[in-house]
């Protein structure tokens, strides 16, 4: 058993093809002369080619010419990326949207981060206290006045010293419960500085120093004003017919300000309006290019 | 020159949208894309398949077509056109009972055009059919890239530098390829020797 070398049978095929060049090609057949085993692999590569160009050629099935339909076709393929695209930017959207209308906005399309209140430039108290007397409106004021109302007559009982209770935090203030109203003679926000509270009368409010302190409200009620024990639910009450004090009054007004401003909703119900027309218009393109991409996948 | 003057005004006219055009380009060429296509894929079905998405992907894509031999483009859009085909096959496997059935009777002669053999005696032409199917198994056993570059020059009469164009590889690679191709179907037929008219019969020597 003879080998050829891999280089030799190249250079054997390329001269079988007369594709090697002149310089080579004389240098191959000098080396044939000299060598028997090239030569008979040479003829073997012969007849091996003979057979391969004595294979009979096929005959297409049928024409491939392309019809127009299919040139159509071939053309509509151009617009499949296009749809696919467009209907997932549109999905895209339409999930931004509802996801912007779910956490941003509530349901008068209002922000839930009162971002109409910082841009009002009023002062931060005031915007704040306007925005609790907004919120909480007549029935939104309701506190836990009934508990409040019993502290004084266990506080009564105990040292002047001792009558300083916990200003209630702006969040408990937010605790509403309908049983509390029923009870409550008279439900008074104050403002917790005591700068701005009225002095006369009896009844000082001792408050806690504190952030929340300073925008805590307080309730009294007319229980706890005639027991003439200070504490916070101890202050100067009024009837309900009776005007409140000066200070009060205009913090009452800076908020019926502030209150009808945002209370206007024409802005928010427009703006709400554009937001559940461009989530139904994404929604809308969403389905539309989806089942154009769909159609286009099918029949192509 | 007249034959290659109208085959650039068909293209210029296909690439501007000419349908008509394209399709003279394929009755051109679709006897040689088809021939390709069956030796590398074995069948006549796949290779029809093959074939049709290649001249739908040429329409595609004709505006990119720079010039040059524009047979060899379209072979290359051929020959990927079957890869993929041989790809998806490699990752799910089948055997068609008709595909088997064909296999064992070594009826499958439908198409064929059957060169310098008219009027050929039964028997002789059992056996030519015979060494039809051995060469065409021998073939078949081959690498794909091997195959393609055995069938374009042995059974097509391309030259290499065509053949490079096609499979986009350099002169070197086809001769390389060739030579392989060559010996590994040299061996191959060895086992079939008895098929092998006298003259062409190979020697009982290893190569290689």
């Amino acid at each position: 058993m003879k080998h050829l070398r891999q280089r030799d049978i190249e250079k054997l095929s390329a001269y079988l093809d007369q594709e090697l060049s002149p310089k080579e090609m004389k240098k191959f057949e000098f080396r044939l002369q000299s060598d028997p085993t090239l030569r008979a692999a040479l003829l073997e590569f012969e007849k091996t080619k003979k057979l391969l160009v004595g294979l009979p050629r096929v005959s297409p099935p049928h024409n491939f010419t392309l019809t127009r339909a299919m040139a159509g076709e071939i053309k509509g393929r151009g617009f499949y990326p296009f749809f696919r695209v467009a209907s997932l930017i549109a999905t895209v959207a339409f999930a931004a949207l509802v996801g912007a209308d779910a956490f941003l906005f509530d349901q008068v399309g209002e922000s839930r981060f009162a971002a109409p209140l910082a841009a009002s430039g009023l002062p931060e108290d005031l915007a704040m206290d306007a925005q609790l007397l907004d919120e909480s409106a007549s029935e939104e004021l309701i506190t836990k006045a009934d508990a409040v109302a019993e502290q004084p007559a266990e506080l009564a009982n105990e040292d002047a010293d001792d009558q300083v209770l916990p200003t209630p935090t702006s969040s408990r203030f937010f605790e509403s419960d309908p049983a509390f109203g029923a009870n409550t003679e008279q439900i008074e926000l104050t403002q917790t500085a005591c700068r701005e509270c009225p002095t006369e009368g009896e009844s000082a409010v001792s408050i806690p120093t504190g952030a929340a302190a300073e925008r805590s409200a307080i309730i009294s009620t007319g229980t706890a004003a005639d027991s003439g024990v200070t504490t916070p639910t101890a202050q100067p009450t009024l009837p309900p017919s009776t005007p409140p004090p000066a200070a009060d009054l205009e913090l009452a007004e800076d908020a019926s300000v502030r209150s009808s401003t945002t209370t206007d909703v024409t802005e928010p119900e427009d703006r709400n309006l554009l937001l559940r027309i461009a989530e139904v218009a994404s929604a809308f393109a969403a389905l539309l290019f989806a089942a154009a991409a769909f159609i286009l996948r099918r029949t192509l | 020159m007249g034959r290659m003057d109208d085959e650039s005004s068909s293209i210029r006219a296909a690439q501007r949208g000419d349908l008509e055009a394209f399709n003279r380009l394929i009755m051109e060429h679709q006897s040689i894309a088809f021939n390709v296509a069956y030796r590398i894929m074995g069948d006549q079905d796949s290779a029809a398949d093959a074939t049709q998405e290649a001249f739908i992907s040429a329409y595609r894509n004709i505006k990119r077509f720079r010039g040059g031999s524009f047979r060899s483009w379209v072979l290359r859009i051929v020959t990927n056109a079957c890869y993929d085909e041989l790809r998806k096959r490699r990752r799910r496997p089948e055997t068609s009972l008709e595909a088997l059935s064909e296999f064992a009777d070594g009826s499958e002669s439908d198409g064929f055009e059957p060169l310098g053999m008219h009027e050929i005696e039964p028997e002789a032409e059992a056996e030519r059919s015979e060494l039809i199917h051995a060469i065409e198994q021998c073939i078949a056993d081959l690498s794909p890239e091997f195959k393609l570059v055995i069938v374009l020059v042995d059974v097509e009469g391309f030259d290499y530098k065509e053949v490079s164009k096609v499979i986009d590889r350099p002169l070197g690679t086809v001769k390389s390829r060739l030579a392989r191709a060559r010996a590994n179907l040299r061996d191959c037929l060895r086992q079939f020797g008895e098929l092998l008219p006298s003259s062409l019969r190979l020697e009982d020597e290893v190569v290689g």
